[in-house]
């Protein structure tokens, strides 16, 4: 019983949500009402989700399952997250396959095309002030990681998991070892 | 008999061109992608980008950006929803359903040993500064997929507008997304079929 109800209140949410952070007041709501999670608790996975890998939506999601019934918990919990996927999208998969080449969806594109751009480009805005930004001071030991990595990526052609490490490995020693402002 | 198979056949496994990808391969791939997506949707778009369009010249950049349009603008986690379209598009459903299940598997894994001891998992200060470090690579890392995916997607000028249009709208209202998708639609239709009537009477 406790799997099903974890599963719907996942499938609400993903179904009511656009991913990332949007997805935050649904599913603290969600969780609390339940009595599956204590606010406390929901703040830290907020934190954790964002320091493991892994799209936010489903990694509360695993969280919150595991925390109401165990590892059952945190599959019903990934499978409700996930229903859309598997409905909505595997449709318009099918669909966007098929259609692919047609004059209007190609027109369509033309307009979402930019639109997509636009939002990843205030994902980088928002992110660059929140990452380098302390509120008083900047994060001049995140930028010095941020230009080395994108050096990296742009002229050496190194592969992200890679850069994902070397950046863990300079941030142990810049703010672990030496104690650096972040 | 013959015509319903033929649609089923096309519903799950599509009409590829190209040979059909290996199961496992894919599965095996977007579990890699599912190890090291930090900082959202477009972090998984960065690393198809390196693997899909640069190195294997599977897809190209335009048709990697599609595919993050239609899955940014369908509900669901962005990370899963490019993972179904990427699959499909390469190995029908079955494929969509390999990407899905190997995309979400390490975080997954991960989640259930950290669960355990989270606590200590959170105030640690090694692991702190550690993902201190790792945050600090994520804004360069989707930079530089987003400029490696600016490359011929804004054909006409009025798209440059709306580009600016949705940056503003990103950052100063709290629009939800599929508002901007659906403008980024009508507005489409109305570029798109503009430029397009434009065309034959323009020799150049």
């Amino acid at each position: 019983m406790i799997l099903l109800k974890l599963y719907w209140s996942f499938l609400l949410i993903g179904f009511g949500s656009f991913g990332g952070l949007s997805m935050i007041p649904q599913i603290s709501n969600e969780v609390l009402t339940h009595g599956w999670m204590t606010a406390e608790q929901v703040t830290d996975i907020v934190a954790i989700a964002e320091m493991t890998p892994g799209p936010l939506g489903l990694n509360c999601a695993s969280f919150a399952g595991m925390q109401a019934a165990g590892i059952p918990g945190a599959i019903a919990a990934n499978f409700g997250v996930l229903t859309p996927t598997l409905t909505l999208c595997a449709v318009a998969a099918i669909f966007f396959h098929r259609f692919h080449g047609s004059r209007v969806i190609q027109w369509i594109l033309t307009g979402v095309r930019p639109v997509c751009l636009g939002m990843v480009a205030g994902v980088l805005i928002s992110l660059s002030i929140s990452n380098y930004w302390s509120g008083t001071a900047l994060n001049l030991t995140g930028i010095a990681i941020s230009l080395i990595d994108l050096y990296l990526l742009r002229k050496r052609k190194v592969g992200i998991p890679t850069v994902l490490v070397f950046s863990a490995a300079a941030g142990l020693v810049l703010f672990g070892v030496l104690g650096l402002p972040a | 008999m013959a015509a319903p198979t033929v649609t089923l056949s096309f519903i799950f496994e599509g009409d590829f061109t190209n040979k059909k990808r290996n199961l496992l391969h894919l599965f095996l791939e977007f579990a890699k992608f599912g190890c090291f997506t930090f900082g959202g949707g477009w972090s998984i778009i960065a690393q198809m980008q390196q693997l899909y369009v640069d190195k294997r010249k599977e897809i190209t950049s335009q048709e990697l950006l599609d595919l993050a349009s239609v899955a940014k603008s369908l509900p669901g986690t962005m990370i899963s929803n490019v993972a179904m379209l990427y699959g499909y598009r390469v190995g029908g459903l079955a494929g969509g359903f390999s990407a899905v299940f190997g995309m979400i598997l390490p975080p997954l894994a991960v989640i259930l040993v950290i669960s355990y001891f989270y606590a200590a998992f959170r105030t640690n200060p090694w692991v702190n500064a550690a993902m201190e470090g790792m945050q600090a690579a994520v804004v360069p890392i989707i930079f530089s997929a987003a400029v490696n995916l600016v490359k011929g997607s804004m054909p006409y000028p009025p798209c440059v507008l709306l580009l600016i249009l949705s940056v503003a709208a990103y950052l100063f209202t709290d629009w939800s997304p599929i508002v901007l998708v659906i403008l980024g639609v009508v507005l489409g239709m109305v570029i798109g079929s503009w430029y397009e009537r434009r065309q034959p009477h323009d020799p150049a």
